[in-house]
């Protein structure tokens, strides 16, 4: 965020010269920045699961019983041990066991694929929400491309379909990318857009026969054909997924803070204007950035069907669109933090299904919970305010969007 | 060392390929009526348009040869074509008319052989534009004093929820209706919170708040609706029925026998046009969103003023998201809103950031969305999603530049710091 010339002037006057967030984190020793940096977050997802702990408890029959009969205490009591044997659940499920560890990195791997297109896109200040649309057209590509060529070995076979799955996402992408650059249409429309059109789009291409099961009547796919699928670990839903995300997540860095793709793309985000001025394309940038943020919502799509959900089927992408936003913004854009921002939100995913099925409390509150950690962690004021933490510097809150002026 | 390079002025117009592109457009449109709604029914199909809406054979209907109509209106078609082409008229006009001509051809080609009462389709049109416009009012109301409300959908949501709940727990509509609204301003003045004071961009708190709206909603409604199903019964807001001027033809079932939401949408569109741009509050509010610095030097509060909107534009949001319980289905589905608070906030885009402009926007989606039913009666070949499309793809034409670009107020999403 930049400050205005009167604020600056005021800081200096008050004896704070300003501080860069590079020289700042210099002056502090490691353990002190770790916490600093780590004391955000940590209080945003304390914070979260307090608010959905009061939802569980509120919601639990036997606490309005209880204070209609004017048993304050034990109302209270019935909340809290609903909402405490939910989050026991909740741990157990995520984290309890080797099968759990597994369910949460089979849950995180589309996220962290969702999250680093979301993430490379904002960074270079294209506000792009189109993940949903590009998400389908992933999987769609992939599942004709994995039975046309049914027979290859895996070795072939897997690459190929996942290198066609980008490109299935990255073309789709690429329309608001294109219309950005060429017509300045915002992009936060044309991608919402694009998603309404993809959705519908793809209901129809269900029932076609290039995509329909032969001899089914619903919407839905042949399945994709097992050469083509990812290995999982012997007894174990975790697949090789895993490790080609977090490939991903290097690569995605490599690009942004190694490369002088990444730099322009920093700088368009940062200030269009200056960047046209010191001699960067800035259309052929959007469309770059679109091309690989939504080739990765493809491979995102690609990877769940090559794994977990073998067809595809009218509601294939789930929440995956806005679940985009959600580990982008937690991951502050950093690919590096989007990895933890993801296996954050995969841990609760899965423990929420583990809960669900243990205690019969709808998976829902995970969202509930995810909603409250983003408005933390995008407020430093709400946290300072509430917990009186000293604001490091470092953890002023980027600048996401710039209107529909942008 | 080179010398330096001389500029080359350019002496010539730049060739305007988008206005040539959408004439273009417009023309292959033509064609495409002229043969299938037109050569394709030419040897002898009619179409038999009525007006009468439910009062069924107040009067005659007009028998209309197909072909030979769909001729003339892709005849029409090219004229547009033609005019947009030599730049005779405005390209926003020429859009809005050349949309209508199509979709009349359309309707009349769908109905051939059939009967395709006008008034049934403005009818369901109205109704199923009703979030959307006032949604997109909420939106108007938001974003001309600078505030980009994104949370729309968020806000529709809970006051469904809300209303229904509290509908089933009274048993009272207006309760029902009043809380619903108050849920929606409850959490305008959330947004506002978190946008105003504690500085979280604008769209990041409003997208919070879908967030948080879509988890509380489905979590509650499998908690609590699933369990108690008693509670999941808002009521519903009776329709205003004006005794026998109801039966008057064309006009009688659309203008004196509605859904009450309709005409708390019409009203509020007008009311809301005039607040803004005859009144001492709208201009204010315009001048906040315009410059706010500008308006505080003046003497006008911004932050009060952002708020107050805001929590007037969750207050719209509500009534908009009671009309899904209330004034339709009478009970709560964690689903309901499906994106319609989205769509509302491009049609406030679309309608250029002016009530009536949004309030026709809506309409063209009010349609869209009316058109699966309408065209479920007649026995057309073609996949509903396929039409489903339509008015998303227009949407991105008309932002991509074909209605010029619009423009948002100066400061729509830009964070104001008090001094």
């Amino acid at each position: 965020m930049s400050e205005s010339p009167e604020q600056l002037q005021a800081e200096v006057a008050a004896g704070n010269p300003p501080q860069t967030v590079t020289e700042y984190r210099r002056e502090q020793s490691f353990p002190v920045r770790l916490l600093r940096d780590l004391a955000v977050p940590v209080l945003a997802l304390f914070t979260g699961l307090l608010v959905g702990a009061i939802i569980i408890g509120l919601s639990a029959p036997d606490f309005w019983d209880h204070l209609r009969h004017g048993e304050v205490l034990q109302a209270f009591g019935t909340g809290a041990s609903l909402a405490g044997n939910a989050y026991y659940w909740l741990f157990k499920s995520a984290f309890g066991s080797r099968q759990a560890w597994s369910e949460t990195g089979v849950q995180t791997v589309p996220l962290l694929f969702v999250g680093l297109s979301a993430a490379f896109s904002f960074r270079g200040g294209f506000f792009n929400i189109g993940a949903q649309g590009q998400f389908l057209f992933g999987a769609m590509t992939a599942v004709l491309m994995a039975n046309h060529f049914a027979g290859m070995p895996g070795i072939i076979h897997i690459p190929i379909v996942l290198v066609l799955g980008f490109i299935g996402g990255a073309v789709w992408g690429s329309i608001a990318g294109i219309l950005k650059a060429r017509t300045g249409a915002n992009e936060v429309i044309t991608t919402l857009m694009l998603n309404y059109v993809a959705i519908y789009l793809v209901n129809w291409l269900l029932i076609t026969p290039i995509f329909q099961r032969p001899g089914f009547p619903n919407p839905i796919t042949s399945e994709a054909v097992p050469s083509a699928l990812l290995p999982a670990l012997p007894g174990y839903r975790i697949h090789l997924g895993v490790l080609i995300v977090l490939a991903c997540a290097i690569i995605i860095w490599w690009i942004l803070f190694r490369t002088t793709i990444g730099f322009q793309l920093q700088t368009v985000g940062a200030n269009a204007a200056a960047a046209t001025y010191a001699g960067i394309s800035v259309a052929w940038t959007y469309i770059l950035i679109m091309v690989i943020a939504g080739g990765l919502a493809g491979m995102a799509g690609t990877t769940q069907l090559l794994t977990t959900q073998t067809s595809v089927i009218p509601d294939f992408a789930g929440s995956y669109g806005f679940d985009a936003i959600t580990v982008a913004i937690l991951g502050r854009l950093h690919p590096i933090g989007v990895i933890f921002a993801a296996f954050l939100l995969g841990s609760l995913r899965s423990g929420a299904i583990g809960m669900q099925s243990a205690t019969s409390l709808p998976y829902y509150i995970i969202i509930v919970i995810q909603a409250v950690i983003i408005a933390f962690m995008t407020s430093p004021h709400l946290i300072r305010q509430i917990f009186r933490v000293r604001q490091a510097a470092a953890t002023g809150s980027e600048s996401f969007s710039k209107g529909w002026a942008a | 060392m080179t010398a330096p390079a001389v500029a080359v002025q350019r002496i010539s117009a730049p060739i305007p390929w988008r206005r040539y592109a959408i004439g273009v457009l417009y023309l292959a449109l033509a064609i495409f009526v002229f043969i299938v709604c037109g050569l394709h029914t030419l040897p002898r199909t009619d179409t038999t348009i009525t007006f009468n809406g439910n009062n069924y054979g107040a009067l005659p209907g007009l028998m209309v040869p197909t072909g030979v109509f769909n001729t003339l209106l892709a005849v029409v078609l090219a004229f547009i074509g033609g005019a947009q082409l030599a730049n005779l008229g405005r390209a926003a006009w020429l859009l809005g008319l050349a949309l209508f001509i199509f979709v009349v051809a359309f309707m009349v080609w769908a109905a051939r052989g059939n009967t395709l009462d006008v008034v049934n389709v403005a009818e369901s049109s109205l109704l199923s534009s009703v979030p959307i416009a006032i949604g997109a009012l909420s939106g108007v109301v938001c974003e001309r004093a600078g505030v980009i409300n994104i949370a729309i959908e968020g806000q529709m949501l809970t006051a469904a929820f809300i209303s229904t709940l509290m509908g089933g727990l009274t048993g009272n509509v207006l309760v029902a209706l009043a809380s619903g609204i108050l849920a929606g301003a409850l959490l305008g003045w959330l947004l506002a919170l978190l946008s105003l004071k504690y500085a979280v961009d604008q769209i990041i708190a409003g997208f919070v708040i879908d967030v948080f709206a879509t988890g509380f909603t489905s979590y509650l409604q499998v908690s609590v609706l699933e369990v108690h199903p008693e509670v999941n019964a808002s009521g519903q807001i009776p329709n205003v029925g004006l005794g026998g001027l109801s039966n008057v033809p064309v006009a009688g079932p659309l203008v004196f026998g509605n859904n009450a939401y309709v005409y708390a949408m019409v009203v509020l569109v007008f009311s809301i046009h005039i607040a803004l741009y005859y009144t001492r509050w709208g201009l204010r509010a315009r001048s906040v969103g315009e410059h706010p610095i500008a308006a505080a030097t003046v003497g006008i509060n911004p932050i009060r003023i952002r708020y107050f909107n805001v929590i007037l534009g969750g207050a719209l949001a509500g009534l908009a998201g009671t009309f899904f319980t209330l004034g339709a289905t009478g009970r709560f589905d964690s689903t309901m809103t499906s994106g319609q608070g989205f769509i509302a906030l491009v049609a406030v885009i679309l309608g250029g950031w002016n009530p009536i402009g949004a309030f026709l926007a809506a309409l063209l989606f009010g349609f869209a969305v009316s058109l699966q039913t309408i065209l479920g009666i007649f026995n057309v070949n073609i996949d509903p999603n396929i039409l489903s499309m339509i008015p998303y793809l227009v949407t991105i034409l008309a932002v991509a530049g074909i209605v010029g670009r619009t423009r948002p107020p100066a400061a729509d999403g830009q964070p104001y710091v008090q001094e």
